[in-house]
C-alpha cells in the first residue's frame, strides 16, 4: 500500500513543554491508523499540526507526496484532509442539514455565488441528505444543531467530516462522552468506512481502537514509542508499561 | 401565517406603510413627516448594510458611518468644485458621476481597511474599525477647503435623468426604491451559497476553515458590499440635507447605526429598518420633550439589550432567540 500521509520528524513545543518530539509516521492509503496515548501525550496537538491549525517548529508533513507543512488549513481541507473535533465543533445556530450542506458545498468549487438560494440547489441538498441518512440523522435534518443530544452531535460531527468528501479523515476522539451503546454503534459505522477513506483515529476507548484499527501507534510525551498491528501493540512490553499500566 | 411567515408579513406591512404614508402626509400638508421619513429610509439603507456584516457575518464594526461620510463627500466635493473652481477632473453635478465616485471610494476604503481589520476578531475588530472611522473623520475635519469642522453647504443637488432631488417627494421615492433594492439584495445574499458560508463562519469559523473555506475572503467580500451600500446611503444623505460635515461620520454616528441594528433585531432583513424607524421616531419624540433626550434614550437601549434579545423583530416573532428562524 502506498503512503498517503507522511509525517517526518515533526516537532512542536509550547514554551518549555515539548508537545510533539520528533514524530515520524507513515499513514498508508486506505488504512485506519489509530493513535493512542495517555492524556497530555500530544495527540490533539499532532492533529492540529496535520490539519493546519498549528504550525510545527520543524519537520515535514507530506500528503500524496507533496509538502503541506506550511499550507493554510483551508488549503489542506481542499486537498482532501478533514478533521473532526474532540470538543464538538458545529455551526450551532444552523440546521443539521445546513451543517452538512456546507461541507458538501465546499467540494463544489468556490461559493462566491450571491443570488441563487442555497436551499434550492438540489444536488447539494440531496448529497447532504444522503450523508445524514448514512449516519442515521436524516429524521433530524431540519432541527437546529444546538437542539441535538450529545450523541447526535458526535454523529453530526462525523457526518460533516464524511460529507466533505475528504480522502484523509483525522478523527479526534469521536467517541468522547458517548455511552456504551452509542459508542458501539459508532464503531460499527466507522467499520463501514474502512477501505473507502484513510482514517487517522485518536481514541481513548481501547475496545474501539482494537476493534477498528489496522495499525496502532502509541504516543507518549510527544514521542511515538511503538507502531504495529493491534495484536503486536497489545503484546508490546514497553507499551504495557508506559500506557496500559501493566508490568 | 401563510407562506410568507411572520417576518414576511412584517416586511410587507412596514414597506407598504413607508410607501403610502409619507406621500399621504405630504398631500395633507405635513411636509415635515416626509422629511422625517426620508431621513429614516436613508438611515435604514445604511443599517441594513451594517446588518449584513454585523447580524449575518458577526463582524461588529464600529466604523460604518465612515462610509456614509465618504459617500456624502463624494457627492458634495464635485459640486463644490463645479461652483468654486479647482480640480476640473472632479467638478460635476452629474448624479451618476457622483454616485460612481461614492461607490468606488467606499469600495476602495472598505477593501483596504477591511483587509487589515478582518485579521482581528471581536473587540479588536471593533476598536480597529472605529479607529479607521475616526481617521476619516479627522481627515475631513482637517480639510479646511471643504469647511473643515463646520461642513459644507451643497449648492446644487445631484442631476439625474427622470428624477429631481429638489422635489422632496421625488427624493423620498428614490430613496425608498434604493432601500427596497438593498433589502432584496441582502436577502438574496444571505440565502445564497455565499450567505451560507458567511453565516456559517459567524457561527463557527474554525469549522468552516476546516471544510476548506477561506473565510477571511468571504468576510472581506461582505465587508466591501456593506461599505458600498452605506456609501450609497451617504450619497442620498448629502442630497437630502444639502449639507455635509464630518459630524456625519463620527464614531457616535456609527454607534447609532449599531443601535438601529440591535434595536430592530439583527439577523433579519427587516429588523434594521424597524430599528431605524424606532430610532428616528424616538429621537424626534424625546427631543421635543427635553434637550437631554440622550439619557432616556440610553436607558431604553440598556433595557432592550437586557430584556429584548432579538430586538423588535425578536419581540414580534415571539421571544426570538438567535437559534430560531424568523419564519418559525
Amino acid at each position: 500500500m502506498s503512503v498517503l500521509l507522511d509525517i517526518r520528524d515533526l516537532r512542536k513545543s509550547f514554551g518549555g513543554v515539548t508537545a510533539t518530539d520528533g514524530v515520524s509516521l507513515a499513514v498508508r492509503a486506505g488504512e485506519l491508523h489509530a493513535i493512542i496515548g495517555p492524556n497530555g501525550a500530544g495527540k490533539t496537538t499532532l492533529i492540529g499540526q496535520l490539519s493546519g491549525a498549528l504550525l510545527p517548529d520543524s519537520g515535514q508533513i507530506l500528503f500524496r507526496g507533496g509538502d503541506i507543512t506550511r499550507k493554510a488549513a483551508y488549503v489542506r481541507a481542499r486537498m482532501g484532509i478533514t478533521r473532526s473535533f474532540q470538543i464538538t465543533s458545529l455551526v450551532m445556530d444552523m440546521s443539521v442539514l445546513d451543517n452538512v450542506a456546507l461541507a458538501v458545498q465546499a467540494t463544489k468549487g468556490h461559493s462566491f455565488c450571491f443570488f441563487r438560494p442555497a436551499h434550492k440547489i438540489t444536488p447539494i441538498r440531496d448529497a447532504a441528505r444522503e450523508v445524514l441518512d448514512k449516519v442515521g440523522l436524516l429524521a433530524r435534518a431540519e432541527t437546529p444543531a444546538i437542539a441535538l443530544s450529545h450523541g447526535e452531535h458526535r454523529q453530526l460531527e462525523i457526518a460533516v467530516a464524511l460529507a466533505s468528501g475528504a480522502e484523509m479523515m483525522l478523527l479526534d476522539e469521536p467517541m468522547a462522552g458517548l455511552g456504551g451503546e452509542e459508542s458501539a454503534l459508532l464503531v460499527e459505522f466507522l467499520k463501514t468506512l474502512k477501505g473507502q477513506r484513510t482514517i487517522l483515529l485518536i481514541e481513548h476507548d481501547m475496545d474501539a481502537v482494537f476493534a477498528l484499527a489496522d495499525r496502532v501507534s502509541v504516543l507518549v510525551y510527544g514521542r511515538i514509542i511503538a507502531t504495529g498491528s493491534p495484536d503486536e501493540i497489545r503484546a508490546n512490553r514497553e507499551v504495557r508499561h508506559a500506557y496500559l499500566g501493566e508490568e | 401565517m401563510g407562506r410568507l411567515g411572520k417576518a414576511g408579513w412584517v416586511t410587507l406591512i412596514v414597506m407598504l406603510a413607508l410607501l403610502i404614508l409619507p406621500p399621504v402626509l405630504l398631500w395633507s400638508g405635513n411636509e415635515f413627516y416626509l422629511l422625517l421619513a426620508t431621513r429614516l429610509v436613508i438611515l435604514a439603507i445604511a443599517a441594513v448594510s451594517l446588518n449584513l456584516i454585523l447580524g449575518y457575518g458577526g463582524m461588529v464594526s464600529f466604523g460604518h458611518a465612515a462610509f456614509i461620510g465618504i459617500g456624502a463627500y463624494a457627492m458634495g466635493i464635485p459640486v463644490y468644485h463645479e461652483f468654486y473652481g479647482g480640480l476640473p477632473g472632479v467638478a460635476s453635478t452629474n448624479g451618476f458621476f457622483q454616485l460612481a465616485l461614492a461607490v468606488g471610494l467606499s469600495a476602495l476604503f472598505a477593501l483596504i481597511t477591511g483587509a487589515i481589520s478582518l485579521r482581528t476578531k471581536g473587540v479588536y475588530f471593533l476598536m480597529i474599525t472605529m479607529a479607521f472611522g475616526q481617521m476619516v473623520f479627522f481627515l475631513f475635519q482637517s480639510l479646511s477647503e471643504y469647511g473643515g469642522d463646520d461642513g459644507l453647504v451643497i449648492e446644487q443637488r445631484s442631476e439625474l435623468p427622470l428624477v429631481s432631488f429638489d422635489n422632496p417627494l421625488s427624493l423620498y421615492l428614490t430613496s425608498y426604491a434604493v432601500l427596497v433594492a438593498v433589502m432584496l439584495l441582502v436577502w438574496l445574499i444571505v440565502n445564497s451559497r455565499f450567505g451560507m458560508v458567511l453565516r456559517g463562519a459567524k457561527g463557527n469559523d474554525q469549522r468552516l476553515i476546516t471544510l476548506g473555506y477561506n473565510t477571511y475572503l468571504y468576510r472581506l467580500t461582505a465587508y466591501v458590499i456593506a461599505g458600498v451600500i452605506a456609501g450609497v446611503a451617504g450619497f442620498l444623505m448629502a442630497n437630502f440635507a444639502s449639507f455635509i460635515s464630518p459630524d456625519m461620520m463620527g464614531w457616535s454616528r456609527s454607534g447609532e447605526l449599531m443601535f438601529m441594528v440591535i434595536l430592530g433585531g439583527a439577523a433579519s432583513v427587516i429588523g434594521p429598518v424597524l430599528g431605524a424607524a424606532a430610532f428616528v421616531v424616538i429621537q424626534e419624540v424625546l427631543s421635543s420633550w427635553t434637550v437631554y433626550w440622550h439619557l432616556p434614550f440610553g436607558i431604553m437601549l440598556i433595557l432592550i439589550v437586557l430584556y429584548g434579545r432579538g430586538g423588535v423583530m425578536g419581540i414580534i416573532s415571539g421571544r426570538g432567540s438567535a437559534h430560531r428562524r424568523p419564519d418559525e
